[in-house]
């Protein structure tokens, strides 16, 4: 049985059945400019927006852009869906808020990479019985492990809270590094006088804002560097055809295990730097809703291609927290209800077109360039095949 | 001839995989209690030309008429048709006993009377192996008496036309003979076949007419002493100079 | 003997999701993750029938047709259109799954809610005393287990239906129409699942959630008795039941650390043995 990756879709029959891997991955690297424009448009938004509670917003979408990122480099590349990305996020958060709540004496900094620490291990205890696992079971594997994380909060009820979580995490405000940076951004993009004059909550409102900015951009433009480059083709190469990949010597074991807590650790240390943007913790980042909502973000942005899903988390993400509850007052009332919007509409995408919005459009955006791009790969793949 | 006694008439069946063209407008017919063989090398696309017309794959056609109708769509309404399609590698039920993939092959019937029993000892009294073992599981089965459930359960559904695919392959020479001498009691009882078969020799022994195909076309058609006296085939096909 | 009564009880109850689970992956390569959603369906749909001041047992059957009915607008409008997409059936289900949560949700809210009792009081059984509504559910699941799997082994139709799931294309050229049976399956697997719902939910609390651990729990058993496997699942089903109870009795807290248990068992099962312990049985 061969599993075939949602967005990959239009892939095939585009390319004319030539054989590589789709090409229209490759078609789809935006521009160059575009990608340029995207972070300094976001960089400078501040300026001309002073709409804090939107700018919150935007902040968390960042996030998000983080969380979908992280899984396209197992999911999208590989093709080994990950039902459970929960898991690896809020095993980032826990450990952020459980060390803020027991050791407040540890930095920010420390936090955020024992986030990182924790969700790689975690990535690599359940990358090593899924190696084998395709399909259903992986899905179903990743689905249940996250499910389990959350009966352990249950049973460690009085360290996590259990369903009210925990509140009071040490927030970027209190990280000298992410303060700084923070700061830094905010009097260089605001000016230094405008920022000192704000009140404390729309500083930390902006200081999130940029913090979460910069590791995003360094996150996603590290996942794209790689996701484009020689190690990208090879995980693709592991989606197209596991048994070929591994006759032309990619060694499979390294790749899928790395790809898995890979993904795992940047889910970690953006699920621990959502903690400290949002000061709490909670069952919502552990849930089988925040899985879901990650791969809605990837069907609707076109998975394996990094840049889509990071567009989708902001459109998905800003529609679900601020513009469906202006829209109207039954989403402020029943905020259950914009997940399951989210999920009828992507049933339907599926069933009327299963290929996602963006990568048409980003097609269309950036046309040129394939037939270099073709046989750069070809080289670039016969050079990866050496391990 | 008249054209109640055609059973199968096909006008420009083509069958593509993608970009491969397997089957190039194949154009034959089948009369009713006659078998026609189909021999060729291996890709010629005879198993195709069998699964087109179970219509398991996609194939396009200018006319398929079966049984003074044109052939339906779908897999189903061909079989309750009467076009029963025995497949390559017997694709017996392996886990269900040899009487109820025997059963099974009856359900086409199931809206007439019911003959079933009947059939049933038709099919037992053909393979006496099958009935020695009715109630053993077909995965247990040898080769050869997978070979003979997999017929057998293709006579319960009382074809107008049964197709069979490679019926000897993988088996050995006596076990095949064996065969070859039981296809030849249901031709004689009036069961109209299209064979298709690597072994020649044994497809000639069977056939009353050949087709030859060679790159999905049709490359010699006849009477089959007339193919088996033309000089290309007994060159290529029989290994005589 | 606690652990015995209340294990074969509980082993009955979760036969009865897995079963329809695996009997779907089977016939129709499916899996299915919006499964326990029709266990939820049926507990909840009771639930609202008894609200209303129905009859319990009208309560009940409605539960068991509204999960059933749920089984046949999934196939339909869901699965048919994207049915040779492994991938795309897994996602599509889930989103169902969290459709069908946020749908309670909004209906019943977050909180815990729970049936009336068919039957009240305690019964003692070989010393050990049960509550009746748990023999109830265990009875009941038991009875209905053995009749599917009856009819599996012993009607054409269960036969039919074991074709389909040994060899699709086969059973195509005997005149079988696979995407029908696959239908039914799917219908009478959520029926099954929903009746598993309805007869734990005096018992069990309802909550919006519910769906995820039955779904879990079919799948270690699936996992354990390897996909599609009949006997297999009938067996997990035991093995994973008795765990459960075992779990819950002598493990502090066990109640709330059976999920666990189980995803333990799936990790467990999938590095040993992949293909799962009765993977290759006939089935």
């Amino acid at each position: 049985m061969t599993s075939t990756k949602v967005a990959e879709q239009p892939a095939a029959p585009s390319d004319g059945g030539s054989g590589r891997p789709s090409p229209l991955k490759r078609l789809l690297r935006p521009n160059p400019l575009i990608l340029l424009a995207l972070p300094i448009v976001l960089l400078y938004l501040p300026r001309f927006v002073d709409n804090t509670t939107l700018l919150q917003q935007i902040a968390v979408a960042t996030i998000f852009v983080m969380f979908a990122a992280s899984w396209d480099i197992l999911s999208g590349y590989t093709g080994q869906v990950n039902f459970g990305h929960a898991a690896f996020i809020g095993t980032g958060a826990y450990t952020v808020a459980l060390l803020s709540k027991y050791q407040p004496d540890v930095s920010n900094e420390l936090a955020l990479l024992a986030a990182v620490g924790a969700a790689a291990l975690l990535g690599l205890l359940i990358g090593i019985p899924c190696l084998r696992l395709k399909g259903p079971y992986l899905a179903l594997a990743t689905l249940s492990v996250a499910g389990a994380l959350v009966q352990l909060t249950f049973i460690f009820k009085t360290q996590t809270g259990g369903e009210d979580g925990i509140a009071g995490v040490k927030t970027v405000i209190d990280g000298s590094l992410t303060n700084t940076i923070g700061e830094g951004l905010s009097k260089l993009v605001l000016g230094p006088l405008t920022f000192s004059g704000l009140g404390g909550f729309d500083q930390y409102i902006y200081v999130s804002y940029f913090v979460t900015l910069v590791f995003m951009v360094v996150m996603v433009g590290g996942l794209m560097l790689l996701g484009y480059g020689k190690r990208g083709l090879v995980l693709r190469s592991i989606q197209q055809d596991e048994l070929a990949a591994e006759a032309a010597g990619v060694p499979l074991t390294r790749y899928k295990l790395g790809a898995f807590v890979l993904s795992a650790a940047c889910a970690g240390l953006a699920g621990g730097l959502y903690a400290q943007v949002r000061g709490t913790v909670a069952l919502d980042l552990l849930a089988v809703d925040l899985s879901l909502l990650i791969i809605i973000i990837a069907a609707f942005g076109g998975a394996g291609s990094i840049i889509g899903p990071a567009i989708g988390a902001y459109v998905v993400v800003l529609l679900q927290n601020y513009y469906l509850d202006r829209a109207t007052d039954l989403f402020v009332e029943h905020p259950e209800l914009k997940i399951g919007t989210f999920a009828l509409l992507l049933i339907i995408v599926l069933i009327v077109q299963p290929r996602g919005i963006v990568p048409p459009l980003l097609q269309r955006l950036s046309g040129r360039g394939s037939a270099t791009r073709a046989a750069g790969a070809t080289m670039v793949e016969g050079g990866g095949a050496k391990p | 001839m008249s054209s109640t006694d055609r059973v199968l008439s096909v006008a420009g069946l083509k069958v593509s995989f993608g970009k491969a063209q397997v089957l190039d407008g194949i154009d034959l017919h089948v009369d009713r209690g006659e078998c026609l063989a189909v021999v060729g090398p291996n890709g010629a696309g005879k198993t195709t030309l069998l699964r087109a017309l179970s219509r398991l794959n996609e194939s396009t056609s200018t006319s398929i008429e079966f049984d003074g109708k044109p052939l339906p769509d779908s897999a189903y309404a061909t079989v309750m048709a009467g076009l029963v399609h025995c497949p390559e590698r017997r694709r017996l039920f392996p886990g269900l006993t040899i009487r109820d993939n025997l059963e099974l092959g009856a359900r086409r019937l199931r809206k007439q009377p019911d003959t079933k029993a009947e059939d049933l000892e038709r099919v037992f009294s053909l393979f006496p192996k099958l009935k020695e073992r009715a109630s053993q599981s077909a995965g247990t089965l040898s080769g050869g008496e997978q070979q003979q459930c997999a017929i057998g359960r293709s006579l319960m559904g009382r074809p107008t036309l049964l197709l069979l695919d490679e019926p000897t392959l993988g088996l050995s020479v006596g076990v095949k003979e064996a065969i070859i001498g039981s296809i030849q009691t249901i031709k004689d009882a009036g069961t109209t076949m299209l064979l298709v078969e690597q072994d020649v020799n044994f497809a000639f022994r069977c056939a009353d007419r050949v087709i030859v195909l060679e790159h999905g076309q049709v490359a010699r058609e006849g009477p089959t002493a007339q193919i088996a006296a033309d000089p290309y085939v007994k060159q290529a096909y029989l290994g005589v100079a | 003997m606690d652990v015995l009564v209340q294990g074969a009880l509980t082993s009955a109850v979760i036969a009865l999701v897995a079963l329809g689970f695996s009997l779907v992956y089977g016939v129709g390569g499916i899996v299915n993750l919006a499964h326990g959603s029709f266990f939820m369906i049926g507990a909840y749909s009771a639930y609202a029938m008894s609200e209303t001041g129905a009859p319990l047992l009208v309560s009940a059957v409605v539960g068991v047709l509204a999960a059933t009915l749920a089984g046949v607008l999934l196939e339909r409008l869901v699965i048919t259109p994207i049915r040779h997409q492994e991938v795309a059936v897994l996602i599509a289900t889930l989103a169902v799954a969290i459709l069908v949560q946020s749908g309670v949700q909004f209906f019943y809210g977050g909180l815990e809610r729970q049936l009336p009792g068919f039957v009240s009081g305690a019964v003692t059984v070989f010393g050990v005393t049960l509550q009746q509504t748990r023999v109830l559910a265990g009875l009941v699941a038991l009875v209905t287990i053995v009749t599917v799997l009856l009819v599996l082994t012993r009607t054409p139709t269960g036969r039919m239906v074991r074709a389909v799931a040994q060899d699709e294309e086969a059973s195509r050229l005997i005149g079988v129409r696979p995407e029908r049976v696959t239908l039914y399956v799917l219908a009478i697997g959520a029926g099954l699942a929903g009746l598993a719902g309805v007869l734990t939910a005096p018992y069990g609390v309802l909550t919006p959630t519910m769906w995820l651990l039955p779904l879990t729990q079919a799948f270690a058993i699936v996992i354990l008795g390897g996909l599609g496997s009949i006997p297999g699942t009938v067996l997990a089903s035991v093995v994973v039941g008795f765990l459960d109870r075992f779990v819950a009795f002598n493990v502090k807290d066990g109640d709330i650390k059976v999920g666990l248990v189980t995803v333990a068992v799936i990790l467990a099962t999938l590095v040993l043995r992949p293909q799962g312990f009765l993977g290759k049985v006939a089935r």
